[in-house]
């Protein structure tokens, strides 16, 4: 896995990519990393379902956001508190418990940025190792390996951003890569992992399910993401972590948009992409499980251009787009118009912690700056570009998609 | 790849240094301070008017922030803000409208610069004629006013708490990029170790580059 830094020139490009990754860690900054740092922190003080604690103790809590993450998430960041808590000195504790907007500003805020951004960067630096081996030539491998290294959008989600989305990307590409080697167990293993983090892998299991050879597999492989998920969530589980993560985020979201159709039902266009490509195929013969990544790429193509999304989630697709931009040659400036496009339309949400906000390290005084959403209202109406954005990505996913599936059934 | 990794090498450098410069030009005036820690808030309608005492701490005294309560927009009315000499002269006055303030939101209302206004006494107001108690904005208070806010009076009676509130100073950019300076310099450099640690990891991997790109050049 690492032959491929045999070569020098790899070398100085893996450190350069370093140096970019260390030059932006503790300058940028997005509350979410303070949040649930604030809230992974109980597990130190012996707290275990972190989930019923906020809820009970709202009213003292100086942050009062639920944990809308899974378990597993709260678990690594409290442990990687403890492990790094000689690192981050007395004041780390006072600093992740202000809920000011100066907390930013305080001494120590570059310190506990870098500090915890470095398990980001660890993953981030691992993935284009794993990445390589979707690919036989070197060249592939190669320009993989590169393109991963500098892709700028991965760059800006993981260290301006910086939520914890690179774990269960890596996780789950580490169990799509053993599951294309048919060892099902251990990808069952690793998705329920991912999936301890953060729902979204859950899209993929119809999908993998149809690549499985027997029902001898079926049944290894269900049993064990089933039983690691279960492992995961059930000493958790509770009215408060249904309401706080279960139903949060993109579990209920991809019931929007939708068409009435009456008496109270409504056709959701999330899922009917989504049920339109699973019965695709569902209906091929001959299915090759390399292909497999290819109906996981399409997946999240459909659904984020069907969904409101959060800048971070777009994390979820970037391995999969360096993997389409190697293999598809002809047809992969779609796919970068479509993640340029879709990486703008957050930086037009009427929410500073996206743009602006994200400098409040440097100074506060950027903080005074208007939002790009504040700019573009005064020419036009901000909503309005950001639905005409987000309908172009729908179109370029369907073309994308159209391209791809055509492929298969030539 | 190459034209790749020049561009994201470009991308990261401008976001690290030419992006915050830019900005700069952009930052037309700075606050006196910190807003002071919120506490309870007072309502302003009909006569209802609240008005605070302060000393300017900076000249061109262009603007006053502070954080309002509107609940789900409830209130589209109007709001006046007036700014009186230490001779009651009116001096500025600026006009909001409730529709466009959000609940909670720190609020910039802007007027013309008074251009020698350091260490003169001043009183601004907030009003909001046409609001009715049930639909009123509400203003958010603190118990740590700094120490040129001076008296605080409701419907003209003075009371011992004040509003939280900054006013802002119209500035040229010279002057934002020594604050931002500043501040950046002070947050970074008074975490000594963290600062120590931090430019020796760059300089060792800068080195190493140079070192691989200079003598390994060949491979």
């Amino acid at each position: 896995m690492f032959s491929i830094l045999v070569r020098l020139s790899l070398v100085r490009l893996f450190l350069l990519a370093i140096l970019l990754r260390l030059l932006l860690m503790p300058f940028y900054y997005h509350p979410d990393i303070k949040t649930y740092n604030f809230q992974s922190s109980f597990l130190k003080e012996g707290v275990s379902n972190i989930y019923t604690y906020l809820i009970e103790h709202n009213k003292e809590l100086p942050i009062k956001e639920e944990f809308v993450y899974f378990p597993l998430t709260y678990l690594f960041w409290g442990s990687y508190q403890v492990i790094i808590s000689p690192f981050l000195g007395n004041d780390f504790q006072s600093w992740v418990s202000d809920a000011s907007a100066e907390a930013v500003n305080r001494v120590g805020t570059y310190r506990y940025l870098f500090l915890l951004k470095i398990p980001y960067l660890a993953l981030d630096l691992m993935l284009p190792f794993l990445l390589i081996n979707f690919f036989k030539s070197k060249k592939d491998k190669r320009d993989a390996f590169i393109l991963w290294l500098f892709n700028p959008f991965s760059i800006f989600i993981i260290y301006i951003y910086s939520n914890t989305d690179i774990i269960p990307v890596v996780l789950s590409l580490a169990s799509l890569l053993l599951f294309q080697k048919q060892r099902v167990i251990l990808s069952g293993i690793f998705l329920g992992l991912a999936i301890g983090f953060k729902p979204y892998p859950v899209l993929f299991l119809p999908f993998l399910l149809l690549f499985l050879k027997d029902f001898k597999e079926f049944l290894k492989f269900t049993s064990f993401v089933m039983i690691t998920i279960l492992a995961i969530l059930l000493p958790f589980f509770s009215k408060e972590f249904v309401n706080s993560a279960l139903v949060s985020g993109l579990t209920t979201r991809i019931a929007y948009p939708n068409l009435n159709i009456g008496f109270g039902e409504a056709l959701m266009v999330g899922v009917v992409s989504l049920s339109a490509l699973f019965f695709t195929l569902f209906i091929m013969k001959n299915k090759q499980v390399e292909d497999s990544w290819h109906y996981l790429f399409l997946t999240l193509l459909l659904m984020f251009s069907s969904v409101h999304f959060h800048i971070q989630w777009l994390l979820w697709i970037a391995p999969f787009i360096v993997i389409y931009h190697i293999i598809n040659r002809n047809n992969r400036k779609l796919i970068w118009i479509w993640l340029t496009l879709a990486f703008l339309i957050p930086l037009l949400y009427d929410d500073r912690s996206m743009t602006i906000s994200l400098l409040s390290p440097i100074s506060s005084l950027y903080k005074l700056l208007p939002t790009p959403f504040q700019i573009l209202q005064k020419l036009y109406d901000p909503y309005l570009v950001q639905g005409i954005l987000h309908s172009i990505i729908f179109g370029i996913a369907v073309v994308v998609s159209w391209i791809s599936l055509r492929k298969f059934y030539e | 790849m190459n034209k790749l990794i020049v561009f994201t090498t470009i991308t990261i450098i401008c976001l690290i240094i030419i992006v915050p410069l830019s900005l700069v030009l952009l930052i037309k005036y700075i606050p006196s301070g910190i807003q002071p820690a919120l506490k309870d808030t007072e309502k302003i309608y009909e006569s209802f008017v609240l008005s605070q005492e302060f000393i300017s701490i900076y000249d061109n005294l262009v603007g006053i922030g502070v954080s309002i309560k509107n609940p789900n927009y409830k209130n589209k009315k109007e709001v006046k803000l007036r700014i009186y000499d230490n001779e009651d002269r009116l001096v500025r006055t600026a006009n909001l409208r409730g529709q466009n303030i959000a609940d909670g939101e720190f609020v910039s209302i802007m007027f013309d610069p008074i251009i020698d206004s350091k260490e003169q006494r001043y009183i601004w107001s907030i009003e909001s004629a046409d609001s009715t108690m049930e639909d009123a904005l509400e203003i958010f208070l603190t118990d740590q006013k700094p120490v040129w806010s001076l008296d605080f009076k409701v419907a003209g009676e003075k009371v011992n708490y004040g509003l939280s509130y900054v006013t802002f100073h119209k500035v040229n950019p010279g002057i934002v990029l020594n604050a931002i300076y500043s501040e950046w310099h002070r947050n970074f450099i008074d975490d000594r170790v963290f600062a120590i640690f931090y430019i020796s990891i760059i300089l060792i991997i800068v080195s190493s580059l140079g070192y691989i790109s200079i003598y390994k050049k060949e491979i």
